[in-house]
């Protein structure tokens, strides 16, 4: 039995895979991997199952120690992954020996990066899902984030074939294609024009829940009270100060603010790979 | 007024009324149950709230086109309320001493009312949970008498005691894990109404009818003792309506 080892734990390195869906109307958001695509990527390129744990980590890395040989894949963000000190190449299957240290370096491009390791994952889950409850505290801890002496067990599998990507096109891509929200029609033709107009900005304040954009307020004076609704994951809504605030994957499922679009799943796995300073634009998707 | 409308690719948002009562909530409700044959069958998860309901899809199995057409040529038949399952009435017992009624005094100078007063339009009718969110395990539930509304603490909480009872504007809730909030806390409950480690681990859903206990300190102690040792089965604290 493969053990990892956290030795160090990173900005913000979870557990995470297709996430929990069925649970939405007693409050439980989806969560799951926030870049779905480069999650789905990562267990392909070693031959796993769909819905197998992966670790996400987010722009600072973990060191983890392997206590065997098995077999790895690194997809998403490039934060300039290292085994034993030496650079290793993304998005292809890579083998691992016992006593390897897989660490990781400065973010060159993206948010987040996921972690596949061939095999079955020895990981509890909640409501059908090893994602964490993150922003939950649960007899006062929460369910959390991998901390630095956790250990993830791994029943490994030998791979008998794989694939290699290039690169991942979604991690550059600065339009985030979006659908009209349920509350569109309550904003008026300016403030529209002026939501599609502007170059926003992703502010400090973004993470698994939501991302907050910075930008030109838009024009908010047609709007009335809105009662409480449904959100879900890629739901923009506008702040009173007419700024935008995206839900994400770990997002309350409740907004009492109007929502004007809704990202599509694959913009939505764009903006998870965005981070503060980053800038983005909205474009309406053909539907 | 019904609006059908797509919500992002993997959703549907149904709005059927303009505003907060049982009345309109029935609906939502009642649109919910007759949608539940689909459920695991292309539909994956419902969000009801006051006056709308959020339909969650899985599009390997299901249109969101052909399910918006088959919603829309459906009502006004399926939100006929008198299809409405039956519901579950549930008892809930608070304590509202000063070691946790957090906010009381302060709030019974806003309302002019005493804390007595307070406690007992709180415990004096039965509520309507209208919707669970912002907290797995939060209940909305409403609406508390005109003399109870109460706006949101200016500055909020850092940290909500797990289990408090709370006010804000005509609705009245309680928090399922410590958290930061800005209700104004008037209690709190022995009962956990979210424990991960439960089979059932929600107390509530939308739909319930409830109503709140007043115990004093001494009973509330016995409640968590009891809770500790395993003894206390809090599916005795729902009455199934039949």
């Amino acid at each position: 039995m493969l053990k990892l080892t956290i030795l160090k734990a990173g900005l913000q390195t979870t557990l995470q895979d297709l996430g929990r869906s069925g649970y939405q109307d007693k409050g439980v958001p989806s969560s799951g991997a926030l870049d779905q695509l480069s999650y789905q990527l990562s267990n392909t390129l070693v031959n796993n199952e769909l819905g197998t744990p992966v670790i996400e980590i987010t722009l600072m890395g973990p060191q983890i120690e392997f206590s065997e040989n098995c077999t790895i894949a690194i997809t998403g963000a490039n934060l300039s992954p290292c085994i034993n000190g030496q650079s290793i190449s993304m998005n292809r299957a890579i083998i691992i020996r016992s006593g390897d240290l897989l660490s990781f370096g400065r973010p060159i491009s993206g948010a987040r990066s996921y972690i596949a390791v061939a095999g079955d994952w020895d990981i509890p889950r909640w409501l059908g899902s090893s994602s964490p409850l993150l922003y939950t505290s649960h007899n006062g801890r929460t369910m959390g984030m991998l901390q630095k002496g956790d250990q993830i067990q791994i029943s490994t599998k030998p791979l008998k074939a794989s694939i290699e990507l290039a690169s991942e096109d979604h991690i550059a891509v600065k339009e985030l294609e979006v659908m009209f929200g349920p509350d569109f029609d309550s904003f008026s033709p300016e403030a529209i024009a002026e939501f599609f107009a502007q170059d926003y900005v992703v502010s400090q304040d973004c993470n698994r829940m939501g991302y907050r954009l910075h930008g030109r307020a838009i024009d908010k004076t047609r709007l009335k009270q809105m009662i409480s609704s449904g959100v879900v994951p890629g739901t923009v809504q506008i702040a009173n100060d007419g700024l935008p605030i995206v839900i994400m994957r770990d997002g309350q499922t409740i907004g009492g603010y109007p929502r004007i679009a809704n990202l599509t799943e694959y913009a939505i796995n764009v903006l998870a790979q965005k981070k503060p300073g980053d800038g983005i634009r909205f474009v309406l998707s053909y539907q | 007024m019904i609006k059908v409308k797509p919500f992002g690719e993997h959703a549907i948002w149904v709005q059927l009324g303009q505003d907060i009562s049982p009345n309109t909530h029935r609906k939502v409700m009642a649109l919910q149950s007759s949608l539940g044959p689909k459920l695991g069958r292309g539909i994956s998860y419902f969000i009801p709230a006051y006056h709308s309901l959020t339909i969650g899809l899985d599009i390997t199995q299901i249109n969101q086109k052909a399910l918006i057409d088959e919603i829309s040529g459906g009502l006004p038949t399926t939100v006929d309320v008198s299809t409405n399952k039956s519901v579950r009435n549930i008892s809930v017992p608070v304590c509202y001493d000063d070691t946790f009624a957090l906010d009381l005094d302060e709030i019974s100078r806003t309302l002019s009312l005493t804390k007595e007063g307070i406690v007992q339009l709180h415990t004096n009718q039965t509520y309507d949970v209208f919707m669970l969110g912002f907290l797995p395990g939060f209940p909305y539930m409403g609406t508390t008498d005109q003399r109870l509304n109460i706006e949101r603490k200016s500055t909020p909480r850092l940290k909500v005691p797990s289990g408090s009872v709370g006010l804000a504007g005509r609705q009245t809730g309680i928090y399922p894990s410590d958290a930061p909030g800005g209700w104004q806390i008037i209690g709190q409950t022995p009962v956990s109404i979210f424990d991960a480690n439960r089979e059932e681990p929600f107390l509530f859903q939308a739909g319930d009818r409830v109503h709140f206990t007043s115990i004093g300190i001494d009973t509330f102690h016995t409640i968590q003792s009891r809770i500790a040792q395993g003894d206390y089965t809090i599916s005795d604290l729902i009455d199934y309506n039949a």
